[in-house]
């Protein structure tokens, strides 16, 4: 009797041993494939970004860049040397501040003369 | 085994059967009565015989289990579990990208298909060839038939597909056709560095410029080839030069900005220009580059040497004065000066009016030898050593003689190429230190050598400076930015001597002034000259005022603080003493 409980305690531990091995092995095997199809899915990445910074790089040529800003930013214009101030050329700031020097120095409609025309043109 | 074993111990005792027998048979000769008979003897052999076999044997399975263990248990898995498994850290394509200094992107690969035949599966080539040149119009169906009749297993029937032609065929789904996954080198910049970046053949080779002469490099290194060449003033230089060539509808057009303290080339341009990308769709001569390549007299540029070498060599002052009343006649050469002052001059003031007369006497008085050893201090008399295939050697003469170091005295008889020029110049300008130009970006500044002293250098900058304030060379000029420099003129040579209304039209440019950060260079072949120019198609009304518009684009580019008033010190040190000086006599 003993001898026969023993037999089946082995063979049931051989048998949960096999079920395990089999299925640690198909899920390795899973993981496996999972790992395979996730590299796949990088290297395809990569070679799409790759792609798209030479896409990049055409779209911001310095050509199309300027043509671009020429006709969509009219109001911009590459920088002068007049534009340059140092900080010494700044004037001070004033205790009590004249009206004059309270007032913008300049006003951005200067800069963007056609801001609020666009700005009522779009809320229309 | 063991049964075999025990069948073998069963067999050297003495069976019952065998004892029955042996009572049939003639009697034993060596009977069992302990005395070791033949037989015996025979048993012992067997047994002896089996048991080294039976060692021999469980040594090798044992070797065999023991290799099982260390197979499956001991090592490392060595073939892959998944064939040819993507890795995902090992994207690399067969050639680095090239990119600028600021690293955007110049050159790159790309993965394309490319389409082949083995025509050996090919069932029917009239028909397939039919279908092919239906997708890809660029194939000639009946070349393509007879490729694809021949009794050779691989042809190439187009290279590089768009992808939509790559989804053309596939859905052709034609019987021995197939696709070879390639890649294809691009130049998102197209033309604008054709001349710097070269070609790639079909397979990828380098065939021109730095994909040329990084061919190797460019297959070996993973990380991109970084150049020195700036895109933004690429462009800004490519579109003046562009914009001055068809304005004085000129042949061509070169260009170069050098920064003047590191030797590196920040922008490089040779007009024509090609497409990298159909290289052969334009005229050979667009496959030129004027800037490295082409060698040509560059005239009254070379003033500045002479002015350096005499001044250097404590050979004249600024203040020393030259005979040029009238023309030098030198056997049978004639050397006269544009705008004739027909007076005695001082060194500044040949500079300043670009006096041929005055330099060639200048030139006499430093001497060939020393004009020689100078020039080739400077790099002048070798080709360039920057890295391109496509580099011109100098047109330097065979034999110095004294009419020689007249006229290279004032910029003829000698050709050398832009990018010699400007490397010359600017160690002229940088405080007297010659640095060999690279396109390469490299981390440390490369050594130079001194060929002049910082206080020649510095008369030589005002010198630059008095032409543009005062001279030729007014067009340059940007507020804020003191551009200093000297215009070239020169007729091309052709058949029979000069051409009179062949120009080469050049100017050379430093700013600021004082310090120079850069080197400018822009030269127009054979301009004509514009009403508004009056005609004139020298180098002051041609050449300087692309140089004063690339400076005005490129100083707040590179984020040069443009000075906001005059420049005091330097104001005060340009002042040169007019006060005429000792008149020399030279005697030429």
């Amino acid at each position: 009797m003993i001898r026969v409980a023993f037999i089946a305690v082995w063979v049931s531990l051989a048998a949960g041993a096999v079920a395990a091995m089999f299925h640690i092995t198909f899920e390795v095997e899973q993981l496996e494939a999972r790992l395979h199809d996730l590299n796949r899915a990088i290297v395809h990445e990569q070679e799409t970004t790759h792609v798209l910074q030479a896409e990049w790089s055409y779209l911001n040529r310095p050509q199309r860049l300027e043509s671009l800003s020429r006709e969509l930013l009219p109001s911009h214009a590459p920088v002068e040397s007049g534009q340059f101030v140092t900080f010494a050329r700044l004037p001070k700031r004033d205790a009590n501040p004249s009206p004059a020097v309270d007032a913008p120095l300049a006003s951005q409609a200067r800069f963007f003369p056609d801001a609020r025309r666009d700005g009522e043109g779009r809320s229309q | 085994m063991i049964e075999r074993m025990k069948r073998a111990r069963r067999l050297a005792q003495p069976a019952p059967a065998a004892q029955r027998g042996a009572r049939r048979r003639p009697p034993n000769p060596c009977p069992a009565d302990g005395n070791i008979g033949p037989a015996r003897e025979a048993i012992e052999t067997g047994r002896k015989r089996l048991t080294i076999a039976a060692a021999i044997l469980s040594l090798a399975f044992a070797v065999v289990g023991l290799r099982l263990v260390d197979i499956t248990l001991m090592q490392a898995a060595v073939e892959p579990r998944a064939a040819r498994a993507p890795q995902a850290e090992t994207l690399q394509f067969a050639r680095a990208d090239i990119v600028d200094r600021n690293g955007v992107l110049l050159a790159t690969s790309l993965p394309a298909f490319s389409l082949y035949a083995n025509p050996r599966q090919v069932i029917e080539p009239a028909l397939v060839a039919r279908r092919l040149a239906e997708v890809l119009p660029s194939l000639s169906q009946e070349k393509l038939a007879a490729k694809l009749a021949s009794k050779r297993a691989f042809v190439w029937i187009k290279r590089d597909l768009s992808p939509r032609q790559h989804h053309a065929v596939i859905s052709l789904g034609l019987p021995g056709i197939d696709f070879r996954r390639e890649e294809s080198r691009v130049y998102p910049q197209g033309r604008l560095m054709s001349h710097v970046l070269g070609l790639v053949d079909v397979d990828e080779k380098g065939i021109a410029g730095i994909e040329q002469r990084f061919d190797d490099d460019l297959r070996r290194r993973a990380e991109p080839l970084r150049l020195s060449i700036d895109m933004r003033m690429q462009h800004a230089l490519c579109g003046e030069l562009a914009a001055a060539q068809d304005e004085f509808t000129a042949v061509g057009a070169a260009g170069l900005v050098l920064d003047a303290r590191t030797g590196e080339v920040m922008a490089m341009c040779s007009l024509p220009d090609f497409d990298p990308k159909a290289p052969m769709a334009t005229a050979s001569v667009s496959r030129f580059n004027r800037v490295a390549l082409g060698v040509y007299e560059l005239g009254s540029a070379f003033k500045i040497f002479t002015t350096a070498m005499a001044l250097n060599g404590g050979i004249a002052r600024l203040e020393d004065r030259y005979d040029a009343t009238k023309p030098l006649k030198v056997s049978r050469f004639m050397i006269r000066d544009h705008n004739a002052k027909k007076r005695w001059l001082s060194v500044s003031e040949i500079f300043k009016y670009s006096s041929n007369i005055g330099s060639a006497r200048l030139a006499m008085e430093v001497g060939g030898k020393t004009q020689r050893a100078f020039l080739d201090s400077i790099g002048l008399l070798q080709p360039s050593a920057i890295e391109l295939p496509e580099v011109g050697a100098p047109l330097v003469p065979d034999v110095w003689r004294p009419i020689n170091t007249m006229t290279i005295g004032f910029g003829h008889g000698i050709a050398v190429s832009p990018l010699q020029m400007a490397a010359g110049v600017a160690s002229m300008v940088n405080g007297g230190v010659y640095r060999q130009p690279t396109l390469i970006k490299r981390n440390e500044v490369l050594p130079g050598r001194r060929v002049i002293s910082e206080r020649t250098s510095k008369k030589l900058r005002k010198l630059l400076r008095l032409v543009v304030e005062d001279g030729t060379g007014g067009r340059a000029d940007v507020p804020g930015y003191f551009v200093g420099g000297k215009t070239g003129t020169a007729e091309k040579s052709g058949p029979g001597g000069y051409r009179r209304r062949a120009l080469i039209s050049s100017f050379i440019g430093a700013f600021p002034v004082d310090d120079p950060r850069y080197v400018v260079f822009t030269m127009l072949d054979e301009p004509k000259g514009t009403e508004k120019t009056h005609g004139f198609a020298t180098g002051g009304w041609v050449a300087a005022p692309v140089v004063g518009k690339v400076v005005r684009r490129i100083g707040p580019l590179a984020g040069i603080r443009p000075y906001e008033d005059e420049l005091p010190s330097f104001r005060r040190d340009l002042v040169i003493n007019w006060a005429p000086g000792k008149p020399t006599l030279a005697s030429y």
